[in-house]
């Protein structure tokens, strides 16, 4: 049996709680439902302590409330004459001892062809009926669920935190950001009624490029676009996903860091809001050379600090024998690399190793020159007497590093040669998550990860946004610029 | 990941049904008496045999749709909209995974598949880096 009952409702009986709980004053109205049985998830009597201004004393009382904060804040900021609903249950998902499923939430009911909304086109019903100015599931009957016309459903793990189910760990029900080693409930709720008011590509199934049909049965390759894809422009084909076919789509969606999103007030959110992209920073004395070159990172030896002095870089000699940097230096070039950034290409053995024999040869640093095409790469391995910083760079940025090195000698003199010197520094000209047009990117990775691409902002993204693939522990609740782009995503698609 | 619109059959000895659950909703006006199914042979709609829906009626009233919902509804709205119901299939999951290093990590993912996924085999951990 399913237990009905708005959010008021469940808590009105708790005057000490009305006033952590009504809604604050705010052009659009969140109205939460529970699913829960008695005694289990919102209505669950087990006594707790208040706790990061969360005043409930039982735990679903506790939970209650942090829905509640959440819809507050998401009401805040948007407009609708029609009532926004959720519905919401504290259900078993799956679990392990190192890991859970947190939750889920989506848009229930998708629509189109409805008033002041692009023809033709689906839309989560929330912003549907906000655009219609009526709610289009009126007087549909329910479902048999209880909750079969709501605009936005949602449920999340009642086990998390128990024996088995990242045992030890349970949501974090404050609302002050505290969460330490708990997880912050706020951020991921924040996050995923984000998904439901829209900001997904909803319809598109990005894994083969097919949409949802007229009928809503079926992902088809003539099915309905999504309001999303006339923003989805992909840099490498010169269109948006709106004129695309589906294999294109699809080949767009594990396109890296090419899919810009163009609505002109995430674009316009992006230039406050995203920083200068960290970069390594080149100076040669022979033309040609000097510049910003995008670099990956090492899991192993320390971590790169931004603007900061990386050093004179200086070439190992490639071996095709033993593969470059793969044994100790001999002594020449110990003595090219002593002191130096050793450009080493990638190949044969691993990362880590290279970079081992650099720092006994008493280099300062190692840059990984890619040997194939691509981005540079991050670079796994593990070695914790590594104590110097590698970083990587694609193929094309390693031979035009090792031609420059090359160049510089000669505007030196004989006993000082001329060098290229580098360091970390902030490439004030780009926008990190951005392209060149300084339009936010959304995620692509190659391969598909495991469905998390498109419909979340990139994770180059700094600083980082509360709708990218990985909810950072350092979001805030803010949702506009200078601190985050998803409304002015949402207000593209006409939020 | 890929995400499917799940069906089962309803009749024995009559063709599958694809969608059974498209006929379990009356549509809002004038076309509330209407119950379609998509014929398994064909994969076109078409108009429900009496027999197919009586069988849907009577499935509605088992009240079986409590459970999760396996099938998409279609929506109509007088004013012309349409649209559907959607299932847990379309929802965003977010997963969280113990990082080796003892910190947690937190991913969204776009179908329940890749987020128990996650669960077996944890992504962007940094063993998964190549590492020569």
């Amino acid at each position: 049996m399913n237990f009905i009952k708005t959010s008021l409702v469940a808590l009105a009986a708790s005057a000490s709680l009305a006033a952590a709980v009504a809604p604050a004053h705010a052009a659009a109205t969140i109205q939460i439902t529970s699913r829960d049985p008695a005694g289990v998830g919102f209505n669950d009597p087990t006594p707790v302590a208040p706790v990061g201004g969360n005043p409930g004393t039982t735990l679903g009382e506790q939970r209650m409330i942090v829905y509640r904060y959440v819809a507050d804040i998401w009401q805040a900021q948007l407009t609708s004459n029609v009532t926004i609903t959720v519905n919401a249950g504290w259900e078993a998902l799956a679990c392990t001892d190192t890991g859970a499923t947190l939750g889920s939430a989506g848009a229930w009911n998708i629509w189109y062809d409805f008033a002041n909304g692009v023809p033709g086109t689906w839309y989560p019903q929330a912003l549907a009926n906000k655009l219609a100015g009526v709610n289009l599931s009126a007087g549909i009957p329910d479902d048999g669920s209880g909750y079969g016309t709501v605009d936005i459903k949602t449920q999340f793990n009642v086990n998390l935190g128990n024996p088995g189910c990242l045992t030890g760990t349970p949501f974090y029900l404050g609302l002050d950001g505290n969460a330490g080693s708990k997880v912050n409930f706020v951020e991921t709720l924040l996050h995923e009624l984000g998904h439901g008011l829209g900001f997904s590509v909803l319809s598109v199934q990005t894994s083969t490029g097919n949409r949802i049909n007229a009928e809503g049965t079926a992902y088809t390759p003539t099915g309905l676009p999504s309001i999303w894809e006339g923003f989805m422009y992909d840099n490498t084909a010169g269109k948006t996903w709106l004129a695309m076919t589906p294999t294109e789509r699809r080949l767009s969606a594990i396109n890296p860091l090419k899919l810009a999103w163009t609505g002109p007030q995430a674009v316009a959110g992006a230039l406050a809001t995203l920083g200068p992209v960290p970069t390594l920073k080149v100076t040669s004395p022979a033309p040609g050379y000097s510049g910003f070159y995008d670099y990956g990172t090492a899991a192993f030896g320390p971590p790169v600090v931004t603007q900061s002095a990386f050093g004179a870089l200086a070439v190992v000699p490639a071996d095709p024998v033993n593969g470059t940097g793969c044994l100790a230096f001999n002594a020449a070039t110990i003595a090219a690399v002593s002191g130096k950034v050793a450009i080493i290409d990638r190949g044969t053995c691993g990362f880590a190793v290279k970079a081992k024999n650099a720092q006994n040869a008493g280099a300062i640093g190692v840059i990984i020159a890619n040997n194939a095409a691509g981005a540079a790469p991050g670079l796994g391995g593990a070695d914790p007497t590594i104590v110097i910083p590698t970083v990587s760079v694609s193929q094309a940025d390693g031979v035009t590093l090792k031609a420059g090195v090359a160049a510089s000698v000669k505007y030196g003199t004989r006993s000082q040669p001329g060098a290229m010197s580098s360091s970390f520094a902030l490439d004030t000209s780009r926008r990190a998550g951005a392209d060149a047009a300084g339009r936010p990117l959304l995620y692509t990775p190659n391969p598909l990860v495991s469905g998390s691409s498109v419909s979340h902002w990139d994770v180059s993204a700094f600083p980082n946004l509360l709708m990218e693939p990985n909810i950072n522990a350092d979001l805030t609740t803010t949702l506009v610029p200078p601190k985050d782009l998803t409304f002015p995503l949402l207000r593209d698609i006409g939020w | 990941m890929v995400r499917t619109f799940k069906s089962y059959a309803l009749l024995a000895g009559v063709a599958a049904l694809a969608l059974p659950a498209m006929a379990q909703e009356a549509p809002v006006q004038a076309t509330s008496n209407q119950i379609v199914v998509r014929d398994a042979g064909t994969g076109q709609l078409r108009a429900a045999s009496p027999e197919e829906a009586n069988t849907l009626r009577e499935h509605h009233a088992t009240g079986r749709l409590r459970a999760a919902a396996q099938s998409t509804l279609p929506r109509f709205h007088a004013s012309g909209a349409r649209g559907a119901r959607l299932t847990d299939e379309f929802m965003s999951y977010s997963v969280v995974v113990r990082q080796p290093d003892g910190s947690l990590k937190e991913f969204c993912f776009e179908s329940r598949e890749a987020a128990e996924a996650a669960l077996k085999a944890p992504v962007a951990a940094p063993q998964t880096l190549p590492t020569e």
